[in-house]
């Protein structure tokens, strides 16, 4: 197995700077992620999902403990982890092809190059007709399209996502996902992927990570038993929704004190909000 | 008024409210990034200034005359000599009184102006077009009216504090009460509370932060006009007293003067900031 | 509220009612005085202003890139601002004499404030994020600065244009006020020959009004053309 990233031990403190006050963000996350593999992490907030990730992209650096990508350390960021982020990001001032084709342009590549794949890209994603266009001037939806196909014209090794379907509405970001699964079986990079949703993790991902309430631990890892290509008919498989709902009460540990949740009281089980529903973002 | 929101950009960057602190001091953040500890201690300020006083000095001594760039030995040396003799404290107190009854009247009518426009559209109808007519003018541009309206003296330099000070804190107060967010009425008004009372118990303290960027502002506007008011038609005064020592070329008490000016203006706008923390405290910044 | 001007005021002062103010006005306008006048004082604006531009973006930009830079200067700065630029005037006629020089001095150094300010700000609010995303896609810093955090501060530093441009107009006024009389030309020289020399009220006032419009004229075609260079500063604000 060709390991892409590893994690041995890393840790990662913050230290807000006004006052003083220390965060323990992640602890100890020991994990490795091969070559082509879709892997999510989840989380409920706090978890220091978005932080790991970012200390991958190397943004930022831990604490403690090392990360490798490619058996070298990781010693800040590289155009070949890109990165999605939640805001899209999309460069206000320039249209969306100069987005686009800003990676590679900015690594000098010769345009006859990358010119012909940036459309190619952008009609990947369904904004044929929209090039021209500026940022403010999309959707949310569409925007999010535009980064996604910034961040494939520069043919990343790996792929680092935060949350990037957050910020979308319900039905598009199905879709999206959707256009996601499409996208990752036609190019099999690999990708590291952080959410908040269940239903997400599960359709999107071969493995997911599932992280303890702050400070952020591994609690488990979970493989996904789905058949690789994923569609909207998975959605409606049976295996889809067991795998949601044990996913689903592994957070919910997280999220309402670990283990068995209290009813001394005489309190009501909380509905478990059906997982079958689409389109129902997870629990945060 | 859109310009109001600009005129606020006129502040110094930390009255802004900007992003969020981002937890990035986080130790070995940037990797390979030079330590300059003494440039980052608690008494780097201090470093800083005296540095600039030993770069003056250099500059002083190359140039040689002392009509053209005064030492900061010279001075210093002049300020014992002006305090003691009053004349600094005498006419620091007179710009002072000016500016505080030009700044305070522009206040007190700003700030009921400002907040009646933004409730009432008649007021406003009526009110604006003279005030948008007003407000171009550079405060200074009323001075010759005014010489020849009341003369020399200390009419003349409070009014043009007050029309310099008046626009930013009516603006700002317009830009408060209007901006007061609809759910805190709609509140207010689902829990009974008499539209007689609503302006007072919340439209105002919901204005307050925005009202203090205005007072901040007017200060700023208000010392400055002050001081070059005077410079040109008083008789007493921090701004007279330059001209005055310019005339005898003592420019080294010129500069004794302009670094007080600088001074007061500094410790004026923090009280305002420490004020505005005060009575605003329950700003999440 | 003409109504008021014309009657209230005009009773109290009859030069300064109305109907002669206007009739002024209009005979004013069309004589070379005024005009001349205005041109001296926008060649100072000019240079003076051209100066505190190519200085104030320049230092801005140093500045806002390096946050230990602005930091540390900040005291300085603080003390330095509440000096009007009138302030200066004793300093700007020891060294350059009561001529041109020192009034483009004092216009250049009102105008320096806020467009130096305002581009600072302009490039530390620069939300991370697009530093962040320039960065993962592989850019150099040469290019993050010239094709992100520059487009990116744009908007501000346009602003501070903007604003410097009024602060230079009051400053011209203001200036000429002060040593008009020996520079015999522009705005604030006539401003002060019909307060002090000749007490024409109503020229006066014309005058004043003129200057107001001129203010307002200059804002508004920055403000506009501002807008119209820049369709996108609305996805700056909502993306940071």
């Amino acid at each position: 197995m060709d390991k892409k990233i590893v994690a041995n031990g890393v840790s990662k403190v913050h230290v807000s700077a006004r006052r003083g006050e220390r965060v323990e963000a992640l602890l100890d996350v020991d994990l490795t992620v091969a070559a082509g593999e879709f892997v999510t992490i989840l989380g409920p907030s706090g978890c220091g999902k978005s932080t790991l990730l970012r200390l991958v992209a190397g943004l930022d650096t831990p604490t403690d403990g090392e990360l490798l990508y490619d058996g070298k350390a990781v010693r800040g960021p590289d155009f070949q982890r890109g990165m999605l982020f939640q805001a899209y990001a999309l460069f206000p001032w320039m249209s969306v092809r100069d987005n686009v084709e800003f990676g590679p342009r900015s690594r000098r590549l010769p345009a006859a190059q990358y010119r012909p794949r940036a459309q190619h890209l952008l009609e990947l994603v369904g904004l044929a007709g929209f090039e021209d266009r500026y940022p403010h001037e999309l959707s949310g939806g569409m925007q999010q399209r535009g980064a996604l196909a910034r961040l494939f014209a520069n043919d990343p090794d790996v792929l680092l996502m935060d949350e990037p379907l957050a910020a979308v509405d319900a039905q598009t970001r199905e879709l999206l996902q959707e256009e996601l699964a499409r996208l990752w079986g036609e190019y099999r990079k690999t990708v590291l992927f952080v959410t908040h949703s269940v239903e997400e993790a599960v359709f999107l991902s071969d493995r997911i990570v599932v992280m303890s309430r702050r400070p952020g631990r591994i609690k488990e890892i979970v493989d996904v038993a789905l058949p690789r290509i994923r569609t909207y008919t998975t959605r409606e498989s049976e295996e889809y929704h067991r795998q949601c709902t044990m996913v689903g009460r592994l957070i919910r540990e997280e999220i309402q004190d670990k283990g068995a949740p209290s009813r001394a009281s005489g309190e009501p089980e909380p509905a478990l909000a059906s997982p079958s529903v689409p389109g129902d973002s997870g629990r945060r | 008024m859109a310009e109001i929101r600009d005129a606020a950009l006129l502040l110094p960057s930390d009255l802004q409210a900007g992003p969020p602190e981002a937890p990035q001091a986080s130790p070995g953040r940037q990797p390979g990034r030079r330590r300059t500890p003494l440039l980052e201690g608690r008494f780097r300020h201090v470093i800083v200034v005296l540095s600039a006083g030993l770069l003056w000095h250099l500059l002083a001594t190359l140039i040689g005359d002392e009509s053209r760039l005064p030492s900061p030995l010279s001075v210093g040396s002049e300020l014992a000599p002006m305090v003691s003799s009053g004349e600094l404290t005498d006419n620091a107190l007179a710009s002072l009184r000016r500016m505080m009854i030009g700044y305070l009247a522009a206040a007190i009518v700003a700030v009921p102006l400002g907040t009646a426009m933004a409730l009432s559209r008649v007021v406003r109808a009526v009110v604006e077009p003279p005030l948008e007519a007003l407000r171009p003018v550079p405060p200074l541009a009323l001075l010759p009216i005014l010489l020849v309206l009341v003369g020399v003296g200390d009419m003349l330099a409070t009014v043009i504090v007050m029309k310099a000070a008046f626009f930013p804190i009516l603006l700002n107060a317009y830009l408060g009460a209007s901006e007061v967010d609809r759910v805190y009425l709609e509140a207010a008004k689902t829990l009974g509370v008499p539209r007689s009372q609503i302006v007072r118990r919340v439209i105002i303290p919901a204005a307050m932060p925005q009202i203090f960027t205005g007072f901040r502002l007017g200060a700023q506007f208000a010392w400055m006009s002050i001081v070059a008011a005077e410079l040109i038609g008083a008789h007493s005064g921090l701004g007279y007293l330059i001209v005055w020592y310019k005339q005898f070329l003592l420019m080294d008490r010129v500069v004794v003067v302009m670094i007080v000016i600088g001074i007061i203006g500094f410790v004026f706008d923090r009280l305002v900031v420490r004020a505005s923390r005060r009575v605003v405290s329950w700003q999440a910044s | 509220m003409l109504l008021v001007w014309q009657y209230g005021l005009g009773s109290v002062l009859p030069e300064l009612a109305l109907d002669r103010v206007v009739g002024e006005a209009f005979q004013y306008v069309q004589g070379p005085e005024l005009w001349t006048s205005f041109a001296a004082s926008l060649q100072r604006i000019a240079i003076g202003y051209a100066f505190a531009a190519a200085l104030g973006v320049a230092l801005g930009l140093v500045f806002g890139l390096s946050p230990k830079l602005e930091d540390l200067l900040d005291p300085l700065i603080a003390v330095v601002r509440p000096i009007s630029p009138l302030g200066w005037l004793p300093f700007a006629i020891v060294w350059f004499g009561v001529s041109e020089g020192a009034a483009v001095f004092l216009i250049a150094y009102a105008a320096f404030f806020p467009i130096f300010l305002n581009t600072l700000r302009g490039v530390r609010n620069m939300p991370i994020t697009f530093r962040e995303a320039a960065v993962t896609l592989g850019a150099g810093p040469l290019t993050i600065v010239r094709r992100v955090m520059l487009p990116a501060a744009l908007p501000s530093v346009l602003t501070g244009l903007r604003l410097g441009m009024g602060l230079s107009w009051s400053a011209i006024v203001a200036a000429e006020l002060a040593i008009g009389f020996v520079l015999q030309a522009g705005i604030g020289y006539l401003m002060l020959t019909y307060a002090v020399i000749t007490y024409d009220l109503s020229r006066l006032v014309v005058l004043t009004l003129f200057v107001a419009a001129v203010g307002l004229a200059l804002d508004t075609a920055l403000r506009k053309l501002v807008q119209q260079a820049l369709p996108w500063r609305e996805g700056l604000r909502a993306n940071g």
